[in-house]
């Protein structure tokens, strides 16, 4: 015990020579002006969806108006575009009660699915922590 | 030993202010410097991580949520930078066997140590710490350098405060290995 309380004399001692290394001139510049082009990254707008593809769906939903305002003015009162779009549902059931999935294919995607979610949820915990 | 640390307001660098930044960074960047190139003995590299983690600590600020010290904090983001990039390129953490120091060693590298002037010191040391681990050299730096406050390191290294008692002792022996073996036999014989 007496050896360790030595050593630790003797080593607290040699430290208060120890002295603080400096990096290059420019650091804190250098560390600033990141930082303003990291902020800059951060506030530039960036859409989810490119502009063609806005444009595109913009020109499908104003046609598919159109058209049923057409169809609506021409033909049958009892045939109406609007009633055609719930047929979308009897249809969309139909074609997906055709498939009969298997018990384990369902397991096979459910398992990796709730994995997936539960590692997301560890990770997040991880970063969060490393950071905090 | 200590650095003067104005505590920075987060909320003016939250807002933009990139002379508070500049401060905080002033602040810290002597000890995350010195913490980096021990740690990765490398110039330039330390350099590069030092920048990292003032980029990080930029970014990642908002979730300072205060229950330990900026400093501890920044520190910390300091050793995980520093590992992170020791992972990054496979560094052999030197993990050297080591012989227990009689009290005789000590004593003599006592009275060694006693009579050499203090430039020579300072510069014995920091060929000693360029031999030492990543770990061992951050472990003694954070806690010397930062008011010898086992609680903060064991925040630091996100150990317990028991884990970390162990593992400055023995960083303690493997640095006075390390000083007996760089000190010429012979001028440990004439002081000692």
């Amino acid at each position: 015990m007496d050896n360790q309380e030595e050593l630790e004399k003797l080593i607290d001692n040699l430290m208060t020579s120890d002295t603080l290394e400096t990096p290059s001139v420019g650091f804190t510049q250098k560390v600033v002006e990141k930082a303003i082009e990291v902020k800059s990254q951060r506030l530039e707008y960036k859409p989810l969806l490119p502009k063609w593809m806005l444009s595109l769906a913009a020109i499908l939903v104003v046609g598919l108006v159109v058209y049923g305002i057409d169809l609506g003015a021409t033909s049958d009162t009892s045939v109406s575009y609007f009633k055609d779009l719930s047929k979308i549902g009897v249809w969309s059931s139909d074609f997906f009660a055709k498939f009969n999935f298997s018990k384990t294919l369902t397991y096979a995607v459910a398992i990796p699915g709730i994995m997936i979610c539960f590692h997301t949820l560890v990770l997040k915990k991880y970063f969060e922590n490393r950071l905090a | 030993m200590e650095q003067n640390l104005n505590q920075p307001n987060v909320q003016l660098i939250l807002n933009g202010d990139s002379q508070e930044f500049s401060k905080l960074v002033d602040n810290y960047k002597n000890l995350v410097f010195t913490v980096a190139l021990r740690m990765l003995k490398n110039t330039e590299e330390a350099e590069e991580v030092a920048q990292d983690t003032f980029i990080k600590v930029f970014k990642s600020i908002k979730s300072f949520k205060g229950d330990s010290k900026f400093s501890t904090w920044i520190y910390r983001i300091t050793y995980n930078t520093c590992l992170d990039r020791l992972k990054k390129v496979k560094k052999a953490q030197m993990i050297s066997s080591f012989d227990e120091m009689s009290g005789m060693e000590v004593a003599d590298l006592r009275t060694v140590l006693d009579v050499i002037e203090e430039e020579e010191k300072s510069k014995l040391l920091k060929k000693c710490m360029e031999l030492l681990s990543p770990n061992d050299s951050a472990l003694l730096s954070f806690f010397y350098f930062e008011e010898k406050n086992l609680k903060e390191l064991s925040k630091i290294l996100n150990l317990s405060e028991n884990t970390v008692k162990v593992r400055l002792f023995r960083a303690r022996e493997r640095l006075g290995c390390i000083l007996k073996e760089r000190l010429n036999p012979e001028t440990i014989r004439n002081y000692g």
